[in-house]
């Protein structure tokens, strides 16, 4: 950010200069160098061995070939690089492109212009995702000799899956409530007190644990040990204090359906809480003092005047949460396998795709998927629209 | 699946060999293993240290039997190893100490023939990431995997090379009796059986068996009235953990209805019960379920019962046998496979390096047979793992062929221990390992040796209604027995 | 400018709030307590766990440890010690930061640049298109796994760097494009037109003024995409292979303490180890979210 301000107050009036168009060239020439050495596997220890070459050092070029000498350096070198063209070829990409286009017949330019700024994102997620997704859907429509089937999806109807896709819907309204309004709250508390940053780092924590971290974690709170043994998880501690019998969280239905969803809100309410904190703050004090001269109440202010400024903030967060829960997969993969009454579309869709062998039938799954997300898509266009007419 | 053959008759005649080796002359002992054969290297029973090299090295004689080893052994005009700089990728689940053995038995291979081998260890990811490797077109050259049905599936798809069409099928038929059928298709042989496993073993407190004047059980009413003396002892007979969670499963338990079934019936009935000719709600079936549930779901016999069962991990649930250095085991007996071992007793668990506990009938634990039920059907439980050939290069071919051989195996069965089905693996390779010696004892007794019939069902079956089932079963504590059944059967695909 | 009043918040905390007495204000601070307690006590098992001599974690509760805190035996740094010099660690935590950082640049400056077009340049086709794109946060990742390896395998992209930039960039566009279309969409108007009046190109208004502007949602998402591509295993396993000289930390990590092992002391220290960093780039980044909010009001 230091650059663009420095660039506006050098400037001042807005331009390109020349040399910025020769200089993103140059470096998009640089980047595509650097390209070649990140492809070739042993990119990093061939080019420190062609610098220790040129300085005269061939034993050291020729341990380095043989996978020998200095990995860590050429390491090093190759991590350099790839910050370099990682980092900075992107942005070359947008600069040149964008200044040559600034050169075109102002019509032409502003034609082309928002194509050059979506043009990369609309190529890679054809790549990487609707061309994947379209073959999911193609596939689901096919037994494994190939030939065309609606098996795979009559055989959903069948009662396993109900109870898979009714556990689904139990976590898609409860998990997504729990994080986003447990999200709200905590933005809305912290943010009247004085060592906000602090206390959300508390709150944030878990998202930064990983996967085999937070299974870990829940491993410790869940764990269930025989009435004769002590207990060395912490919530049947607490149990078995009050006299009670020890309980199976992880395992026994339906108890271990909320004790799963309470690792994703665990882990959700820090992402709805950065949201929604960010867009608190975008509420001006004019209004709150404004509101607040009308004699209203903090808690009127909150649900009257915050509560709809932020309510884009809070869709959005909605539908991200409400879609990786949708999502869900990690927790019930790890915690139970699924096995006890709590399965989820996407573990079932794993297990069908790599442990069954039944890939028609796991491309209905996540076909399921993608149906059951369009009515959450839907309802938030309908709130941009909405947005862009205010 | 009605074709392949789930009878492993003639794995028990590959046992019957080692029985050479452990002749009574050399009583082998984890405990004393220098006192073993000669080529054994010490302590495959416990943990034996990874770096102690094998005095010999461990490579077939030449001529093999199989063209492109041979070539990979000779050296050129040049002098120089035909395919010295090649690079052979194999991606196998083996972690630990499984892991170790694997290295020590390919290492004399690749320092011989120069070939380079990479050796991918995946864990609990490895069938994920195989099968994304070979649907999308970057396999490994090889890879191991212990589920024939996947073997098969991949094979189905055009994925696996046949290594009948480079290494001899008469020889391999005849050298791998009993696995090798396993993945044969008509004249295609799909993988190459090269580790087995047998699983029909109880592990056990000896010193506390031994103070407390109990005596291994040869049947099942012995059984029975052993853990009854262990429960009025004030202790619990049984350690059992469905095998997760984390790697949630349900194996252990589905290991021990097979047991069952197989010493209670014909072994076409495990036959037909993998073909879904013989139905989960078959009688048979549902005594093989009654009888283990009579005693894992017995009140005290395991420590908090059937949920606890399911909670147990696999990693942990024999803990309590080493309660006071195995002298007050909080339980006394664990069914589990060959494969099992010190990477799972407490101390080398946490602290990593030797566990002081050592394996053998006058060590600390101890390993017998699992008990006979009936007189006329005493059959035992055993799985392999298989190599597919993914890619088809010479440097390929010569490294299948070498795991084929019995020299393929040998660095891991002296250092680690392992079983081969290999019928020309001399039987004093597996003098001194006290786990081996047991596995021989269970196999040359049994009239069948039967292979894990949950990995021979349809995987929608074997690795997912039958283990849902099963876990259901143990949480309810075996009390709706006629419900699991018919939803496994429900769930057979058509 | 418009933005100034929206800006100005944050800047001295307290006045955003009229601050209630202390007695009323009490049960606020008690219950800001509460939630950071239960919130936190998880992770401090955690934390407790990984110092805890391995011979206990599985014998008596974490608390336990503290009960005991003074006895002898309860403490070790072995577990660190042990995951630390475990075989590989350094080059893992470098190959950690090569696929980690390309891969949260690169996701947010291609959706900042698309977000901002599909926000404020009207072009045909414009809806149904980002439509399209937000549609696609659904895609089940393990679905695009195999389809997308079969290209890798053609355009020799497998166990590269670039291809697993590419893989983690593709797979976080559409939330970043989402989350930054919403931000980025609510910013007022009239900046726009007075940028278009002073002569600015679509391009310079993007440098100068949204990308400033939208500093406190750029943070966000590249803490999300930071912690997602650094605790990823499944998608390095798969287009970076389990090879050792591509390998990421949660590889070596997980190679070092394998599925049976049981080695809970190695998880809980491995797990904090790789918390260090992203929690890092947090404190960091929070401070960022502050500063962006100022600098909009001294313009």
């Amino acid at each position: 950010m230091a650059l663009d301000r420095t660039q506006v107050s050098a400037s001042g009036a807005y331009g390109t200069p020349r040399w910025v168009l020769v200089a993103s060239l140059i470096g998009l020439v640089f980047a595509a160098l650097g390209v070649t050495v990140l492809i070739d596997p042993h990119g990093g220890q061939n080019l420190l061995a062609s610098i220790y070459d040129m300085l005269g050092n061939s034993a050291g070029a020729e341990a380095l070939r043989n996978g020998q000498g200095d990995q860590f350096i050429a390491k090093l070198v190759l991590a350099v690089i790839a910050l370099v063209v990682g980092v900075g070829g992107i942005w070359l990409l947008f600069t040149g492109a964008s200044t040559i286009v600034e050169r075109f017949p102002p019509k032409v330019r502003d034609r082309v212009i928002p194509w050059v700024f979506i043009a990369p994102a609309v190529v890679l997620l054809t790549i990487y995702l609707v061309y994947p997704a379209v073959s999911t859907v193609i596939s689901s429509f096919f037994d494994p000799k190939g030939a065309f089937t609606l098996n795979n999806w009559a055989s959903l109807g069948k009662g396993e899956f109900l109870e898979i896709l009714r556990n689904n819907v139990i976590w898609l309204v409860v998990a997504t409530a729990g994080s986003v309004g447990l999200g709200l709250l905590v933005a809305a508390l912290f943010d009247r007190i004085r060592r906000e940053s602090l206390a959300k780092v508390f709150i944030f924590t878990p998202l930064a644990i990983s996967l085999v971290g937070a299974t870990v974690i829940w491993k410790f709170v869940y764990a269930v040990q025989p009435p004769s043994q002590p207990q060395f998880g912490l919530l049947n501690a607490i149990w078995t204090a009050f006299g009670n019998k020890p309980v199976a969280w992880a395992t026994t239905f339906p108890i271990n359906l909320p004790a799963e969803m309470l690792i994703m809100i665990w882990l959700q309410t820090g992402f709805a809480m950065v949201v929604l904190s960010a867009a608190i703050k975008g509420v001006s004090v004019e209004v709150l003092e404004a509101a607040r001269l009308d004699g209203a109440s903090e808690r009127q202010i909150f649900f009257g005047v915050i509560i709809p400024l932020i309510r884009g903030s809070i869709v959005t967060v909605t539908t991200t949460v409400a879609i990786a829960t949708l999502k869900i997969f990690d927790i019930v993969f790890s915690v139970s396998g699924g096995l006890n009454h709590d399965n989820v579309v996407a573990v079932r869709m794993f297990q069908e795709m790599f442990q069954f062998f039944n890939d028609g039938r796991a491309a209905a799954l996540a076909t399921v998927l993608f149906i059951a997300v369009l009515p959450v898509m839907v309802l938030n266009l309908r709130n941009f629209r909405r947005q862009a007419a205010m | 699946m009605g074709k392949k053959p789930g009878t492993m008759a003639a794995f028990a005649t590959v046992l019957v060999l080692i029985a050479g080796a452990c002749s009574p002359q050399s009583t082998p002992s984890a405990t004393t293993p220098a006192a073993t054969g000669p080529a054994a290297t010490p302590g495959a029973g416990a943990s034996a240290p990874a770096s102690a090299p094998p005095a010999a090295k461990n490579l077939p004689a030449l001529p093999t039997g199989y063209t492109e080893l041979d070539q990979a052994l000779t050296p050129g005009a040049d002098g120089k190893m035909p395919f010295a700089g090649k690079k052979v990728s194999i991606q196998t689940q083996w972690t630990g100490g499984e892991a170790t053995g694997f290295a020590n038995a390919i290492a004399d291979f690749a320092s011989a023939t120069g070939i380079g081998i990479q050796v991918d260890s995946i864990g609990s990811s490895h069938e994920t990431v195989l099968k994304t490797r070979i649907e999308g077109g970057s396999p490994p050259d090889m890879a191991a995997l212990a589920q024939p049905t996947g073997v098969l599936a991949y094979a189905a798809q055009g994925k696996v090379k046949d290594v009948a069409t480079f290494m001899d099928a008469a020889k391999l038929k005849a050298e791998f009796p009993s696995t090798i059928g396993l993945t044969t298709d008509g004249a295609h042989i799909w993988s190459i059986p090269t580790k087995a496993d047998v699983k029909s073993m109880i592990w056990y407190p000896v010193k506390a068996f031994a103070a407390a004047g109990y005596t291994v059980p040869k049947t099942w009413d012995e059984l029975v009235t052993l853990a009854d003396k262990i429960v009025a002892a004030g202790s619990k007979p049984f350690c059992v953990s469905a095998g997760g969670p984390g790697t949630a499963t349900g194996w252990e338990l589905t290991d021990w209805v097979e047991e069952v079934l197989a010493k209670t019936e014909d072994p076409q009935v495990t036959n037909d019960w993998i073909s879904h000719k013989v139905t989960f709600q078959d009688p048979k079936i549902k005594a093989a379920f009654d009888k283990v549930g009579s005693l894992l779901f017995k009140d005290g016999y395991v420590d908090g019962g059937g949920p606890q069962i399911v909670n147990n991990d696999l990693k942990t649930v024999m803990d309590p046998m080493f309660n006071g250095d195995t002298a007050t085991p909080g339980c006394w007996m664990q069914k589990i496979p060959v494969w099992y071992g010190p990477d799972f007793f407490p101390d080398r668990r946490v602290n990593g390096g030797d566990s002081k506990y050592k394996i053998g009938d006058d060590g600390d634990i101890g390993i017998f047979p699992f008990p006979n039920i009936s007189d006329t059907f005493k059959g035992a439980e055993g799985s392999a793992d298989s190599f597919m050939v993914l890619n088809d290069r010479p440097e390929v071919r010569a490294f299948a062929e070498f795991l084929a051989t019995p020299e393929g195996l040998e660095g891991w069965i002296k250092t680690v221990g392992v079983l081969s089905p290999n019928v020309k693996v001399p039987a004093e390779w597996y003098a001194g390992n006290y786990k081996l010696k047991v596995a021989n004892d269970i196999a040359s007794g049994a009239t069948a040796i039967l292979f894990d019939a949950s990995d021979l069902m349809p995987p929608a079956v074997g690795q997912g209604s039958f283990w849902t089932g099963i876990s259901d079963w143990a949480n309810s504590n075996g009390s709706n027995t006629d419900a699991v059944l018919k939803s496994i059967d429900e769930s057979w695909p058509q | 400018m418009a933005v100034s009043a929206k800006a100005v918040v944050g800047t001295k905390s307290g006045s955003r709030f009229w601050r209630a007495p202390l007695l009323q204000s009490l049960p606020l601070r008690i219950s800001v307590l509460v939630i950071c307690f239960l919130w936190t006590l998880p992770t401090a098992g955690l934390l407790v766990t990984s110092f805890r001599n391995p011979q206990l974690i599985t014998k008596t509760g974490w608390w336990e440890g503290l009960v005991n805190a003074f006895q002898p035996d309860q403490w070790t740094l072995q577990n660190y010690a042990n995951v630390l010099s475990g075989d590989n660690m350094g080059a893992a935590f470098l190959n950690s930061l090569i696929v980690t950082i390309p891969s949260t640049v690169i996701p947010i400056t291609i959706a900042a640049f698309a977000a901002y077009a599909f926000a404020w340049i009207p072009f045909p086709g414009r809806g149904p298109l980002f439509i399209v794109v937000v549609a696609l946060l659904v895609v089940p990742l393990q679905m695009a796994l195999i389809p997308i390896l079969k290209i890798y395998s053609g355009a020799s992209l497998y166990g590269t760097f670039l291809g697993i930039w590419l893989a983690h960039t593709a797979f976080g566009l559409p939330l970043a494009i989402f989350l930054l279309y919403n931000f980025m969409s609510q910013l007022p108007r009239d900046l726009f037109e007075s940028a278009s009046i002073d002569g600015a190109s679509a391009f310079q208004t993007f440098i100068r003024l949204v990308l400033p502007l939208s500093i406190p949602a750029l943070g966000a998402f590249a803490i999300f995409q930071f912690l997602w591509v650094w605790n990823d295993l499944l998608v390095a396993l798969v287009f970076l292979g389990p090879g050792r000289d591509v390998q990421v930390m949660p590889t070596a990590l997980y190679n070092m303490i394998g599925p049976r092992g049981g080695a809970w002391h190695l998880l809980t220290a491995g797990a904090f180890l790789t918390m260090i960093v992203p929690l890092g780039v947090f404190l960091a980044l929070q401070r960022a979210f502050v500063r962006g909010i100022l600098a909009g009001s001294v313009k």
